[in-house]
């Protein structure tokens, strides 16, 4: 009895099936396809448990964005030791103290940080649920950190801004004070002020992500059962 | 269902689910997806199986369903009508076409596939995963006979794809 791709002949091509006019395949041409087709092992991960697309999506968002962020600190390391050095160089005393002693040492302090941060959510094998959902958490966690800290360097530089207009304005005698400086420094303060707000906000977002998270996860270490998402 | 014996049932499978997965989408992290999507489905749908078909007849039919539906859901044109200028080129760089020449044979056979129309695509996937023509009926829902015409089509169309006509 022949081989067709589809089994014996007589079992494939029953008498009331009509026969077909072409073949576009030898018999042995097909079957070397189809012994090709039937050889490949696509790899595709699988889960131990079938998972929500929506966080993985979210963790592979959080993923490529934190590498963008890594990718912006470096480069803004760069720019700040560029200016450090320009500043001891270049500009006058009033500008380069206050870059040296606080304002750059604090931008170089929070890029550093801010990287290690980042860095710590990105070390995670995405196989499992259960590591999807550990690297959910995780970046929640490093998000609502790096807005903590985010928060006080806001404050801290509207401090810094108050006190530094404060000392521009009246060294030598309020030689430098005037209109343009003043609005500038009411500028920043507002800028930071309105920054705080919107990372303060964003930190509670995120702890409301992450108390949402901690449940499931809970959910799922107690009967394997992933709720739906909020 | 017992879930080792859906697991079992699963892993027996894997392979030609994944093929069928493959076929329907080219991009790793939405493969995951759309295997955990007919996962799903067949998990649910097991609990409905009375044995009338072959198990690999009926968890082809369940994956093929939800490959249509997630290439249909691909390609679902927003509403406002379709765009005057398509958005994106589907012809592949000169580059694509180098790798394609450099490439194997089951390489060529899927990307070959992919660029099938999709009931070409699931009538060709059927018979080479070795599917007699009565559970390609059943599964896609079609009569015998239009099972011959759709796959000598199909088949017209991969040799196309594949090269060996013009």
């Amino acid at each position: 009895m022949s081989q067709t791709p589809f089994g014996p002949e007589s079992a494939m091509n029953p008498p009331d099936q009509p026969k077909i006019a072409e073949e576009w395949f030898a018999e042995d041409e097909w079957s070397s396809l189809q012994e090709a087709w039937q050889s490949r092992q696509p790899e595709i991960a699988v889960d131990d448990h079938a998972l929500l697309g929506k966080i993985k999506r979210r963790v592979r968002f959080n993923k490529i964005w934190n590498n963008l962020v890594i990718g912006n600190n470096l480069f803004w390391l760069l720019t700040f030791a560029y200016l450090a050095y320009y500043m001891m160089t270049n500009a006058p005393l009033v500008l380069a103290l206050p870059y040296a002693v606080f304002l750059g040492p604090m931008m170089a302090y929070v890029t550093v940080a801010d990287y290690r941060l980042r860095r710590q959510a990105g070390d995670i094998d995405h196989q499992q649920t259960r590591s999807y959902l550990d690297a959910a958490i995780q970046h929640c966690r490093v998000a609502i950190k790096l807005r903590r800290t985010l928060n006080w360097v806001y404050l801290y530089c509207v401090l810094f801004i108050i006190g530094y207009s404060w000392f521009y304005q009246t060294v030598e005698n309020g030689r430098y004070a005037n209109d343009g400086v003043t609005w500038i420094f009411t500028a920043l303060v507002a800028f930071y002020v309105a920054w705080m707000f919107v990372s303060w906000r964003w930190q509670k977002h995120k702890q409301n992500e992450l108390a949402k998270y901690e449940n499931i996860l809970a959910q799922y270490e107690t009967d394997g059962a992933l709720p739906e998402l909020p | 269902m017992e879930p080792a014996a859906f697991q079992k049932i699963l892993d027996e499978h894997a392979a030609a689910l994944k093929r069928v997965v493959a076929t329907y989408e080219a991009d790793p992290h939405l493969q995951e997806d759309l295997y955990q999507e007919i996962a799903i489905a067949i998990w649910r749908a097991m609990a409905n199986f009375r044995g009338d078909a072959a198990v690999k007849t009926f968890i082809l039919r369940i994956a093929h369903n939800r490959g249509a539906s997630h290439v249909a859901k691909e390609v679902r044109v927003p509403r406002g009508g379709e765009p005057l200028i398509p958005l994106r080129d589907n012809q592949p760089t000169p580059e694509k076409r180098m790798i394609e020449k450099q490439s194997g044979p089951e390489v060529r056979l899927v990307q070959a596939i992919q660029k099938l129309p999709v009931n070409q695509r699931q009538i060709i996937t059927l018979a080479l995963e070795g599917t007699a023509y009565q559970d390609i009926s059943d599964i896609l829902g079609i009569s015998m006979s239009n099972v011959g015409v759709r796959l000598n089509r199909a088949k017209k169309a991969l040799r196309r794809e594949l090269g060996l006509i013009s």
